[in-house]
């Protein structure tokens, strides 16, 4: 009997490990997967290659459908993603930050905010992202993110209730030089952080 | 002996725990989308032209609030499907998903004839319909057909939303 109870036991332990660990290394438990081969970084802003692909290993399955479901593969769509500011401190609605960046290599271009969920901010502000179309022949460009609205004539993606977000940079229809070297390619936009407030129950 | 065995039964049902975990992972998240959108649309093979992007929105995570989304559950069971995209003003694409997430299609606006885009897709290695149409093969029965159209504000997406009532996503 206790012969039985000690396989049982091992059964139990090692599909709880087992199952565990999928959801570690897919990325689930901590947002990140952290043994990832395809990743690619520039400037802080992470992307995987192997989105979308049917080369795709199951644990960039896993990932891709917890934080990107139905993303495209990279000949159409390149996605990066950050969750901090430049100086590497997480992005937060209780902190103001500035955006500053140039023209993209790509057809056309987003960043856009979102919530823990991977959902947009819960608020009615409808300023969840900036895009090409918004600097249209400006070359550089620039935008806020907090959570109040800026004054006129300025660019504004809303932190409103947010909490600890995320940013999204797409790039569609990205030029031939960001697949063949992204680094050389991609000059993404630069998050600094311009002041932050006591976040309630501090 | 019987520590070595229950040892040995760890190691396998950890093995087994962690690739069921990573197989259906993916699936499930898929299959939770799929039932969503199938449910909003009235059924497979029918598109559900979403609404304008806003924080309501949560059956897929990261929804661009920039474009127009049509989404057409395919049930390639009860035969070939004929899609047809309408064509649009700005940025566009077909995209097609297996039901394991792989994008294994896409065309952008660019690459469609500029009258719009017309296929079949069919299950892989099923008999081809002679309709003179390109094939899209399907690794599976079921998956997810997806058009993305650039709509960044609320006149171009009224825009974009009279023109894809033309799209087509229907059993033959």
């Amino acid at each position: 009997m206790k012969t039985l109870i000690l396989w049982f036991a091992a059964i139990l332990l090692g599909l709880a490990v087992g199952i565990v660990s999928a959801f570690w290394m897919a990325g689930w438990l901590t947002g990140d997967m952290p043994f990832n081969r395809t990743s690619v970084s520039v400037e802080g802003w992470e992307s995987n290659w192997a989105i979308g692909s049917d080369a795709a290993d199951p644990y960039t399955r896993a990932y891709i459908a917890r934080r990107g479901l139905l993303a495209m593969n990279k000949s159409e769509s390149v996605y990066f993603l950050r969750e901090t500011d430049s100086s590497g401190e997480p992005l937060r609605e209780a902190c103001d930050y500035v955006m500053e960046g140039g023209d993209m290599p790509s057809r056309w271009w987003s960043v856009t905010l979102y919530a823990a969920d991977d959902f947009l901010a819960p608020n009615q502000d409808d300023a969840h992202s900036v895009d090409a179309s918004d600097f249209a022949l400006r070359g550089g460009w620039r935008a806020v993110i907090q959570s109040a609205p800026p004054g006129d004539d300025v660019f504004w993606i809303s932190s409103r209730n947010a909490g600890r977000f995320n940013l999204a940079l797409r790039l569609y229809s990205p030029d031939d030089a960001v697949l063949e070297d992204v680094h050389r390619a991609v000059l993404p936009p630069e998050i600094r952080r311009t002041g932050c407030r006591a976040e309630e129950g501090a | 002996m019987r520590i070595l065995l229950a040892i040995a039964l760890f190691i396998a049902a950890a093995a087994a725990g962690h690739w069921a975990a990573l197989d259906l992972l993916p699936q499930r998240v898929m299959d939770k989308a799929m039932t969503a959108i199938a449910g909003n649309a009235g059924g497979m093979n029918q598109w559900r032209h979403a609404p304008r992007i806003t924080p309501d929105n949560r059956n897929v995570v990261k929804p661009s609030p920039d474009l127009a989304y049509s989404a057409c559950i395919y049930d390639l069971t009860r035969g070939p499907v004929r899609l047809r995209v309408a064509p649009w003003e700005d940025y566009s694409s077909l995209s097609i998903y297996a039901a394991n997430t792989d994008n294994f299609f896409v065309i952008n606006d660019r690459e469609m004839p500029s009258g719009g885009f017309e296929a079949v897709l069919m299950a892989a290695g099923a008999p081809r319909p002679e309709t003179g149409l390109p094939v899209i093969e399907s690794p599976g029965p079921r998956g997810v057909v997806l058009i993305r159209r650039l709509a960044p504000d609320s006149f171009s997406f009224e825009r974009a939303d009279r023109v894809r009532r033309q799209d087509i996503c229907n059993t033959f």
